[in-house]
């Protein structure tokens, strides 16, 4: 394992804890024999949060804790400085949360739906639901689908919808599950834009499989494997930790981390080959380079 | 780790929110009251509940469409046409508790500030949107009622069942959704309901009939019916399960709920303990009273020489007895016999095997149903009804004027189908006249009203019309056996002109009324031929005697 923020002491990690969104201890949590989390630490302050991993990696399982949606079997939880499990009510109110299959009202309109959940994000007053929608519809660019009926919405409108709900109740802590997910190039952009312009003011956690994603839009970069956190840093750090690792040439099959760029080109990971030239690592290179030499011991 | 160490005890500044209990419940109601507003409209227009509302309609039509309208039975048939929209209520709200299971929101909702019982308390007063859509129902049918001249009052408790039962449905819907999440438990419930309501109770006189959600209403000339579920009772025990549903579905706190859902169902079992309690003498000499004692339970009123009583929720029929009876009378050639028609309503036919000795007879309720059938002392029917309604009340008043009894004669059993071990009900009577008073009461009835002519050309072209058939039909003219060539030649009679009649009748009408004169003579005195009678038919085999003359 990398020890990856080597500077982070128990004095100024305590510090830091007061004033955070997210502290999480020791969190464990297993369905029958499979391990989730395997004893999580974190600390998540203001920003934007990337969990890269590989399926099964536990992310899911994290977002769900820190959404309470789901307690951990072990460990501590606080959420802006609050026990969930005391004041529930407090701390929900406080967080977005995007699962990553988020269903709908399907026969319900834009609004409508928007309107039921701010009821139950505990709008009474219509003047306020409808201030609220008016407000998060214009951020994901739903304006126009207002009116129409969720089903005849599309995929990347759909998961726009989802994030509008979670911005209802202007949260401090947005929790995004596998964003990106389904999504064509455009809608990954355009995503990728609002989820920059919500990161400025609330505390953003994302996960995704998509390392390119990570480099745009997250200040800190956590991955996940097997139930633990392998890294924490920024996409730089992540990518500087296949310094030295990734090499360009013609393509080869020994590298079982070859990626053609383009024609002849290949970008290899590993021990240089032979007539390799020396590349700059990017963060997918830091990420895979991660799990290798964690997988090699 | 980016964490390595947890800080040991919370600093100074620690915040804790916490609004204290009472903020949080008044913050919860608010949402639910804002949950149950957004989804009442909502379930206003579920297909399934506008299909049920729609099929009540059909159905109220078709209950309450044949029979002259009466408030205090039609408020039975009120009630029972809400069974459509219970039943599409319980399947709507078990759509909505399986909502987000069935879309997948319950991820997505359970980050929500508050849990899903928030939901289900909303949900849980939604419940009373198809109740009220009910009784909009049930006030929209009373006025179609009332527009169609009914008489009588509303039947509060019996109304009230069906608003009841509307509600009880939505609430059931809902437990199901809750704890048995299927969209096959609540098809299950509906034929499990159906099943005890049409199979387990049999008789009538099963002691689980009050568990039966959907009671048929209709007692089926099984006066056992009120007797043994008092509508208020019954109404009672469906609320009490209704009761204990809700608090089990929307109260928060685990012991309030406990209680009061288990003060419900007690009181449940209590309103259906004391719905089969079995019937005192005292219940039963009562209902003897009622049924039997008609000049002291029900209301008079005189015009001229007719006096017309009835049931206290037929009174407003009076005018239209008095009016018929009176244009009847008046149409005799000669002046009527002495003395005073009068007109009592009687309680219908009541099945001599269904009646324990130990059972109250529910004369009211039976009273209500199906009342036109066999009105054996005149007047059960609603002299402007139909013509053949028209007739059976007509020609009863038609035989006085001529000289033959009204109504059966005690004491002189004929036909042994009618009346009761109990004495509740005295056997129906009927006397045979061969000579032309059955004729000229018939023509007297039919003359001056087109429909009872044709209703009693139409019965005496049936009664004729086949061999074996008799005129037993003519039962309810005040217990006069008609032969059919006596009703056909009422028929001819009818086409003649009234003046010549009258003049022959005018002066024979002692003769007349004493009996004196044969159909034959009549027919030869005014100018009519009769066709050739055949032999005289056999009694039908209800009749178990041989018919005694008429006085």
């Amino acid at each position: 394992m990398i020890p990856v923020d080597p500077s982070a002491t128990a004095a100024n990690l305590r510090s830091e804890t007061y004033g955070r969104s997210v502290v999480g201890r020791d969190l464990y949590k297993s369905f029958g024999a499979t391990v989730a989390l395997a004893g999580v630490d974190l600390s998540l302050g203001a920003g934007v949060y990337g969990f890269l991993g590989p399926n099964g990696a536990g992310k899911t399982t994290l977002l769900r804790i820190m959404a309470t949606v789901m307690p951990p079997d072990r460990g501590s939880l606080e959420l802006f400085e609050l026990d969930p499990s005391h004041s529930l009510e407090a701390v929900r109110s406080r967080l977005g949360y995007v699962p990553q299959e988020p269903g709908f009202y399907s026969h319900f309109s834009v609004t409508a739906f928007l309107d039921y959940i701010s009821i139950l994000r505990g709008m009474s007053k219509t003047h306020d639901r409808r201030e609220a929608i008016e407000r998060v519809l214009p951020i994901v660019g739903l304006e126009a689908s207002a009116g129409k009926k969720i089903r005849a919405l599309s995929g990347g409108q759909r998961r726009r919808l989802a994030i509008a709900q979670a911005l209802l109740a202007e949260p401090r802590l947005l929790i995004l599950d596998e964003p990106f997910a389904g999504l064509d190039p455009e809608q990954r952009l355009r995503l990728r834009s609002l989820l920059v312009e919500l990161g400025r003011r609330t505390t953003l956690v994302v996960s995704t499989h998509q390392t390119e994603d990570v480099a745009h839009l997250c200040d800190q970069v956590m991955v996940l494997d097997r139930g633990r956190i392998r890294f924490t840093g920024t996409a730089a750090e992540l990518a500087a930790v296949a310094e030295g690792r990734v090499w360009l040439g013609p393509p080869t099959d020994r590298s079982d981390f070859a990626q053609a760029l383009a024609g002849d080109v290949s970008r290899h990971l590993g021990a240089r080959p032979d007539g390799r030239e020396p590349a700059e690592p990017n963060v997918e290179d830091g990420y895979l380079s991660l799990l290798a030499r964690d997988g090699d011991g | 780790m980016t964490v390595a160490e947890a800080p040991a005890e919370r600093p100074t500044g620690w915040r804790e929110v916490d609004d204290g209990a009472r903020r949080q419940r008044r913050r919860r109601r608010r949402i639910v009251v804002g949950l149950a507003v957004a989804e009442a409209p909502r379930l206003l227009r579920q297909p399934l509940v506008l299909a049920g509302l729609l099929l009540s309609i059909v159905l109220f039509w078709r209950e309450t469409g044949g029979a002259s309208p009466v408030l205090q039975r039609d408020s039975v048939y009120v009630a029972k046409s809400l069974l459509p929209l219970a039943v599409a209520t319980l399947f709507a709200l078990n759509l909505l508790g399986l909502r987000d299971r069935r879309l997948g929101t319950e991820e997505l909702l359970a980050a929500m500030p508050h849990d899903d019982r928030t939901r289900w308390t909303a949900w849980t007063a939604v419940t009373a949107v198809p109740a009220l859509l009910g009784a909009a129902a049930t006030a929209a049918f009373t006025v179609v009622l009332v527009l169609r001249g009914s008489v009588g009052a509303p039947a509060w408790s019996e109304l009230s069942v069906g608003l009841v039962l509307v509600w009880l449905s939505g609430l059931a819907g809902l437990a199901l959704a809750r704890w048995l999440p299927s969209v096959v438990a609540p098809v299950a419930l509906v034929v499990l309901a159906a099943v005890a309501t049409f199979q387990l109770n049999g008789d009538g006189t099963s002691r689980s009939r009050w568990l039966q959600p959907f009671v048929d209403f209709s007692t089926k000339a099984d006066a056992i019916e009120l007797a043994r579920r008092p509508t208020v009772l019954h109404g009672a025990a469906l609320a009490g399960i209704a009761v204990a549903l809700g608090c089990l579905l929307a109260v928060r706190r685990r012991r309030p709920r406990q209680v009061a859902a288990a003060v419900s169902l007690a009181g449940a079992v209590a309103a259906g303990g004391l719905q089969l309690r079995p019937a005192s003498q005292a219940d039963i000499a009562r209902a003897r009273r009622f049924a039997l004692g008609a000049p002291g339970t029900q209301r008079c009123a005189s015009r001229g020489q007719v006096r017309a009583c009835l049931y206290p929720g037929y009174v407003g029929w009076s005018g239209d007895y008095l009016a018929a009876a009176s244009e009847v009378l008046a149409g005799a050639p000669s002046t009527g016999p002495a003395g005073r028609f009068t007109i009592y309503q009687r309680p219908p036919r009541l099945p001599v095997d269904a009646y324990p000795p130990r059972v109250l007879v529910a004369v009211d309720d039976a009273l209500y149903r199906d009342a036109h059938e066999d009105s054996a002392r005149v007047g059960m029917v609603k002299a402007t009804g139909s013509g053949e309604r028209d007739l059976y009340f007509r020609s009863a008043v038609g035989m006085w004027a001529a000289g033959l009894p009204p109504a059966p004669q005690p004491g002189k059993r004929l036909f042994t189908t009618e009346g009761d071990a109990e004495g509740m009900q005295p056997p129906v009577v009927m006397c045979s006249a061969p000579d032309s008073r059955p004729v000229i009461g018939l023509w007297l009835a039919a003359k001056d009203h087109p429909a009872t002519a044709k209703a009693l050309a139409d019965l005496a072209r049936r009664a004729t019309a086949s061999a074996g058939t008799t005129a037993v039909w003519l039962i309810v003219a005040g217990g006069v056996y008609v032969e059919p060539g006596q009703a056909q030649a009422a028929t001819r009679l009818a086409r003649l002109p009234e003046s010549r009649v009258k003049a022959v009748l005018r002066g024979r009408w002692a003769q007349v009324r004493a009996g004196r004169l044969s159909v034959d003579a009549l027919a030869r005195a005014v100018g009519l031929v009769l066709p050739r009678q055949s032999e005289p038919r056999a009694a039908p085999p209800s009749i178990t005697g041989p018919t005694p003359p008429c006085p």
